[in-house]
């Protein structure tokens, strides 16, 4: 298994470097650069210049890559060129408030979206499976910006439950959290649906309830069991995108999260700042993932037994 | 089954207390006459942000960035209608318009305890000219050598004579650090000040909360603590005020004007005119926008209060007169009259001009104005003036646009105009940084080179009229309006000084409640 996860973290390498590269790249396409975010009144064309040499403006983009490619190297994510902050106490100033939203808006999502997909599976075919199936067409659809909007008008302007936007105390992570979770929560219930729909046609549940086993039981240790490595997945996706920060519900809640942080740093040009926080972003993406195919083994004993043998398919014989 | 639901009441309630307790509770301070001044205010500051707490980083030209700098800092002199007052100095003197001598007050301590000296000035100056592209460079620049002549008297010497220096150094750009403090912590000693406020806490371009500062040699802040905070979504704004999680916003919806202004028993608006210029500029270099009769063509042709009522809801000063000048800026010259909206002269012109029915690109940048160029392209395409639009963000507008290499033909677009008549340089002076024009004009060059070395305001003055009347002959800018803004309040919000420079002044504002 420890060969598997070196394996895992060793692609984040080429990852990062591709990602970088196109960062640079498409940033350098891009019209203006940094110092028109930074020009003043009084500025000289010597000024400009010497700030354009400053920030290495007058060389080829490749050799901006390759000189932050070395600070890369030996783990220095460089400095913002506009507000001169390191890249990493920006992103992680920004960060816990991004991983804890991102946590609860798991926790709501999935612990919404399991019950219904596995009612809705028991149901299938019948005026409930039709609604909660509408349900999450609805959930999936709906823009975001708009579903936060929403919420805060009901919640914090009407009824002035939860604060409107900001990050300051447990009340306000509702509004966002909920936000988020509506998408994930849609997502995660039409594949914990579909899943259960596979099991509960399966022989061995069939044996189960032959044998007497009451149906709570047959669902929760037999059918749940057997489904749970799709549902993981999409819960593992969606944890990395939330993650990744999401710039609109930061908009409309005031989050001080990274997805805004990257959307600035790339409407500033600051390409040190955009280029860190996507690597970091992609850092994180992988680990999730990673925890995710790991927690495969532990739902699923014969994915165990498969790391246990290195990824090796064992000789059949006839 | 019902040690469960136990459980899940337990569990429920605990969520319970812990999501909404923390809406309970206030502030309450000192009580008055009329009511009780209220300890703690919110303040959502506009689109601008506060990126860094530091006067000579590049990040720090926002405006909102300068009312926390009139907060936690002092400058040298300070500024109220053109006149001169002592801030950190009490006095000063200068012979020329080139050496001045500064007597600094010798009560002032900055917030980590150390008492302010004229090192202090000299650092601040000193360190200001290695930082380019900061807004404390664009005010300290023409600063040649700083001196300290004892603990409490400086000498600035300039470059050049500049009898507009008190008008840098009035900035709150311009205001003095400790070089203590930053020295032993280059990130955070720039949040040491001697101003009113103090810095607690601060997110870049997220909030920063200030406490007032109880050692203050002058005039201590009724109000206790101040939180200026960004909120991205205009919506989310109005509702924080609406329900009481802020008390001031300088940045609401111009559509919500309106609703607020139509609410006096819950708000308290005031309003302002910005300084900032929004124009139309014509590419000097162009073939045709070069033409001096396309130009003319095009000034008959615009209805500026369709822009206004149109682009900006009605919010904006429409400009009644032909100058090219900031809206409150010293030295405007009032008898240039404004170029009429006459259809019938604009053909006339057109006719004699250069254009052959070609499409003239016009690039804009930031939503409001973007929507100004439409009506502009609206309105030309009435006398037959084809024209497309380019949409960019306003990086890209000065990588389009700038003096030196300008490939834009007209550009619909706002500048930041000082208070200072050598202010206007930047858009009139060749290679000056929001020159869209490209324009460059020797005579003006000159007359703005002359004007700062007259200490007599009536020559300052007629050389600034002169500037302006070349200026509105040759017509490469064509003025559409100023912006007017409105700062919505809690009711018994009081004590803010605005300003048309949008550097506003929030340090003795309160709300009685």
């Amino acid at each position: 298994m420890l060969r598997y996860i070196v394996r895992r973290l060793l692609w984040l390498i080429p990852v990062i470097i591709l990602v970088s590269l196109a960062i640079y790249i498409l940033m350098d396409l891009a019209p203006g650069t940094v110092i028109d975010s930074l020009i003043t009144e009084q500025m000289t064309p010597e000024d400009i210049e010497k700030l354009r040499q400053e920030y290495d403006l007058d060389k080829p983009v490749i050799y901006r890559y390759g000189k932050y490619m070395w600070g890369l190297l030996h783990g220095d994510l460089g400095r913002s060129q506009v507000t001169g902050i390191s890249v990493w106490e920006s992103f992680m100033t920004r960060f816990p408030a991004t991983l804890k939203l991102s946590l609860v808006s798991v926790v709501i999502g999935t612990v919404l979206a399991i019950p219904i997909g596995i009612f809705a599976a028991r149901r299938a075919g019948t005026i409930w499976d039709n609604l909660t199936t509408g349900f999450t067409l609805i959930g999936q659809s709906m823009p975001s910006f708009w579903l936060g909007l929403l919420l805060l008008i009901a919640f914090a302007y009407k009824i002035q439950l939860f604060p409107a936007g900001g990050y300051r105390g447990p009340s306000s992570y509702v509004l966002p959290a909920v936000t988020s979770a509506l998408m994930m929560t849609a997502l995660t219930a039409r594949q914990t649906r579909s899943s259960m729909l596979e099991v509960l046609r399966a022989d061995y549940l069939r044996t189960a309830r032959a044998k007497g086993v009451p149906e709570r039981l047959v669902i929760r240790r037999h059918a749940l069991k057997n489904a749970w490595i799709p549902i993981l997945t999409t819960i593992g996706m969606g944890m990395s995108r939330f993650l990744a920060g999401s710039a609109v519900i930061e908009t409309v809640f005031s989050w001080p999260g990274i997805g805004r942080l990257t959307v600035e740093a790339v409407s500033q040009r600051d390409v040190t700042l955009a280029c860190g926080c996507v690597i970091l972003t992609c850092i994180l993406y992988v680990i999730v993932l990673l925890i995710v195919d790991l927690l495969y083994a532990f739902v699923d004993p014969r994915i165990k037994a498969q790391y246990a043998s290195g990824g090796r398919r064992r000789k059949v014989t006839a | 089954m019902k040690r469960v639901k136990l459980f899940l009441a337990v569990i429920l309630s605990v969520l319970a207390c812990f999501f909404l307790l923390p809406g309970c509770g206030g502030e309450k301070g000192d009580e008055t006459g009329t009511g009780t001044i209220r300890d703690e205010l919110v303040v959502i500051i506009d689109n601008t942000k506060i990126a860094v707490l530091d006067p000579h980083n590049p990040a720090a030209s926002s405006s909102s960035t300068a009312w926390a700098f009139h907060m936690i800092y002092d400058t040298l002199v300070k500024e109220e209608d053109g006149q001169f007052y002592p801030d950190l100095a009490t006095s000063w003197n200068t012979d020329d318009w080139k050496h001045f001598t500064f007597q600094l007050r010798d009560d002032v301590y900055f917030h980590n305890g150390e008492k302010l000296t004229a090192d202090d000035v000299v650092f601040t100056v000193e360190r200001a000219k290695e930082n380019p592209g900061s807004a404390g460079y664009d005010k300290l620049a023409i600063v040649e050598s700083a001196r300290a002549i004892d603990e409490h008297t400086v000498e600035l010497v300039l470059e050049s004579v500049n009898v507009e220096f008190l008008w840098y150094l009035s900035d709150p750009r311009a205001s003095i650090l400790n070089r203590e403090a930053v020295e032993a912590d280059p990130d955070k000693g720039t949040w040491i000040g001697t101003g009113a406020w103090t810095v607690s806490e601060f997110a870049s371009n997220e909030y920063v909360v200030l406490e007032a500062n109880e050692n203050y040699w002058g005039e201590k802040p009724k109000t206790k603590k101040m939180t200026l905070k960004y909120v991205a979504e205009e919506s989310t704004r109005l509702m924080q005020l609406e329900n009481g999680e802020a008390q001031v916003c300088f940045s609401i919806n111009a559509n919500d004007y309106s609703y607020v202004e139509s609410q006096p028993d819950k708000f308290v608006t005031y309003s302002f005119t910005t300084n900032n210029n929004s124009f139309i500029a014509f590419n000097m270099n162009d073939p045709i926008c070069g033409d001096i009769n396309f130009r003319k063509a095009v000034a008959h042709a615009i209805d500026r209060e369709a822009m206004v009522a149109s682009a900006f809801n009605g919010y904006g000063e429409v400009n009644t007169l032909g100058t090219f000048w900031g809206y409150r800026t010293e030295f405007k010259n009032t008898d240039i009259p404004i170029i009429p909206r006459d259809l019938d002269k604009a053909k006339e012109y057109l006719a004699q001009s250069k254009y052959n029915g070609e499409t003239i690109e016009i690039v804009s940048a930031i939503p409001d104005l973007i929507k100004t160029a439409q009506i502009v392209q609206a309105q030309l395409a009435e006398v037959g003036i084809k024209t497309t639009i380019k949409e960019t963000d306003p990086p890209g507008m000065s990588a389009y646009a700038s003096y030196a290499d300008n490939k834009a033909q007209m550009i619909v677009y706002t500048a930041s105009c000082g208070l200072n008549g050598g202010s206007m340089k930047a858009l009139l002076y060749p290679y000056g940084s929001s020159n869209r024009a490209s324009y460059n004009n020797e005579e003006v060059a000159r007359l703005f080179d002359l004007a700062v070395t007259q200490p007599d305001p009536k020559e300052r003055e007629a050389t600034y009229h002169r500037i302006q009347e070349i200026v509105a002959e040759e017509l490469p800018y064509i003025n559409l309006l100023n912006t007017v803004f409105l700062v919505c309040c809690a009711k018994g919000v009081d004590g803010l000084k605005l300003s048309n420079l949008a550097f506003h002044d929030l340090t003795y504002m309160y709300m009685v409640e």
